[in-house]
């Protein structure tokens, strides 16, 4: 039967890309490790798998380092809230006008082209070293994803869909609910997906940058201090963090999609 | 063996006169004056503008006729002649930049109710069953949601998708949507009912077969129909008249009273000598024109 033949070779191809995978984890891991041993120079400057891994074990007996990673989540989380509501404000406004979206529309653009990264320091004359500075800073970044994102998403709604809807009698608040939401939910969604890793990564570069407290400010010091460990494994907890909350959003989108083709 | 037909004469000839004179003479209508009741939509001096990349243009112009109630009105001309802009007009979807456009003795300035559109692409929304897409007309108009899915049910049923209620657009053929978008536009009833090239994209076969099936979905409540066409065998197989169009800017060069029995049988109707004659003598006028348009682009 063609059909058992051809999951057959496809379920062995994805055991050789897996195969794969692992040993080129593991093969860069033995690298590293070997690097590290070398010698003392190297040792203090690419650490080693081992010990990445022994400060992550150190950490999470230490209440101290959940302190920090407190700190980090907080800014980013409420920067993250701000930035999307805001975000969906201005699409509020900005989408129901042609007009105030045409007269918006360079300044937009303007703001998007800024590399806003660098603005960090903005934040900090204006708000101090202070959660604020970092929570206007995450959501300064990731409204404008958002924002984009969305516009973007009624843009390509297809105009014969509204009028075959307005025809079938929808009233304004109709067509909201039942064309431009639901059109957009996927846009959002990305939108969302990629502003959380951004949001956590203007959250550390916020501590980086001018803080006391944070993963961000871990990893400042440990820049300072040359332990090359905790750089890497606060690295590695944010990376952890991004993933986690990228997984939780794919989870809740699910349901929303089940009327697309896969 | 008598065809009538009453051949429009050139483009500046009044086409209501023409419409009314085939008109008298047929059928059960004979006799009946034109009263205003008995006119559904009614187009006077109608002229249409689009400004583009390349400056104004005109997409229809100095356009008049008449569709008496339950008539089924077929429009054909070559392409780009403005045909559409007929729909969008007499739907309300947009206003004209001279004359007048009335429905259901109405003058045309929004979107009404008694209106029905079903477009040449698939209008669906893709995140909605075949039955709630049925269902949603019927729940702008205030139906419960209860009331509203049976007599979605009994739709889907009536254009044989009964097994499909529960599929999403994207798991049905072209077919299956078009008579989702039939069975949700007729679902609540329209006066009038405006189809853009409804069938263009379907196979010859399955084209034959929904011509044949919307013919006996109109016969129930016989609402109003402009049907926009290219392929002059549709248009004749489907009207009770058929108003030709010229090449840009449109205007009506001719209306021609389709003197065919009902019901029809689309699949054999090709065949008949009588369908035959009067496509033949629309193709003589029509040739011109679709060689003209042919020439613009």
């Amino acid at each position: 039967m063609p059909e058992v033949v051809a999951s057959n070779a496809e379920r062995s191809r994805n055991i050789t890309v897996l195969a794969w995978r692992i040993g080129l984890t593991v093969g860069f891991l033995a690298a590293w490790q070997y690097m590290g041993s070398k010698s003392d120079f190297w040792k203090l400057i690419v650490s080693s798998p081992q010990q990445v891994i022994l400060k992550c074990f150190q950490w999470v007996q230490d209440p101290v380092w959940w302190g920090h990673v407190g700190t980090t989540l907080e800014e980013a989380i409420l920067g993250y809230l701000l930035g999307v509501v805001v975000a969906l404000v201005l699409v509020a406004i900005l989408a129901p006008s042609p007009w105030i979206s045409r007269f918006m529309s360079p300044f937009l653009a303007a703001m998007n082209a800024l590399p806003k990264i660098a603005l960090a320091p903005l934040f900090i004359f204006w708000f101090g070293t202070t959660l604020q500075s970092k929570v206007y800073f995450v959501a300064s970044l990731i409204s404008f994803i958002v924002l984009y994102g969305v516009l973007t998403g009624i843009r390509t709604i297809d105009p014969i869909m509204l009028a075959n809807t307005r025809l079938h009698g929808a009233s304004k608040w109709d067509l909201v609910l039942h064309v431009y939401i639901p059109a957009i939910i996927t846009w959002l969604f990305s939108s969302l997906r990629l502003s959380w890793a951004w949001a956590l990564l203007a959250a550390v570069v916020g501590e980086y940058l001018g803080s006391i407290k944070g993963l961000g400010f871990l990893i400042a010091s440990a820049e300072q201090s040359l332990q090359a460990d905790i750089v890497i494994a606060g690295i590695l907890v944010v990376a952890i963090a991004a993933v986690a909350f990228d997984r939780l959003l794919v989870y809740v989108e699910r349901p929303m999609n089940k009327w697309r083709a896969f | 063996m008598s065809v009538n037909l009453s051949l429009g004469g050139p483009a500046q000839a009044s086409v209501t006169e023409q419409g009314e004179r085939a008109t008298t003479g047929q059928g059960q209508d004979s006799g009946k004056p034109a009263t205003s009741a008995a006119i559904a939509i009614r187009l006077t001096n109608v002229k249409r503008m689009f400004s583009g990349a390349r400056g104004k243009f005109t997409a229809i112009e100095n356009v008049s006729f008449e569709a008496r109630q339950g008539e089924f009105l077929t429009v054909v001309g070559p392409s780009g002649c403005g045909k559409s802009t007929l729909l969008t007009l007499i739907s309300g979807l947009s206003q004209p930049d001279q004359g007048t456009v009335e429905v259901l003795g109405k003058q045309v300035n929004g979107i009404q109710k008694d209106v029905g559109f079903i477009f040449q692409r698939d209008a669906l929304l893709p995140w909605r069953t075949a039955l709630q897409n049925v269902a949603l007309p019927l729940r702008f108009r205030g139906k419960s949601k209860h009331e509203a899915e049976e007599l979605a049910r009994s739709w889907l049923a009536r254009v044989g998708l009964k097994r499909f209620e529960a599929s999403y657009p994207h798991q049905l053929s072209g077919g299956m949507r078009k008579r989702v978008s039939i069975a949700a536009t007729l679902s609540y009833e329209p006066r009038v009912l405006l189809m853009d090239e409804p069938f263009s994209a379907l196979d010859v076969e399955t084209r034959t077969l929904m011509e044949n099936d919307l013919l006996h979905l109109w016969d129930v409540n016989k609402p109003t129909v402009v049907f926009i066409t290219h392929d002059l065998q549709e248009a004749i197989g489907l009207a009770d008249r058929v108003l030709v169009m010229t090449a840009s800017p449109g205007r009506i060069l001719g209306d021609y009273r389709v003197d065919l029995m009902r019901p029809r049988e689309l699949t054999e109707l090709r065949f008949d000598e009588k369908f035959v004659a009067i496509q033949h003598s629309i193709w003589e006028h029509l040739r011109a024109e679709v060689l003209r348009a042919y020439e613009q682009q």
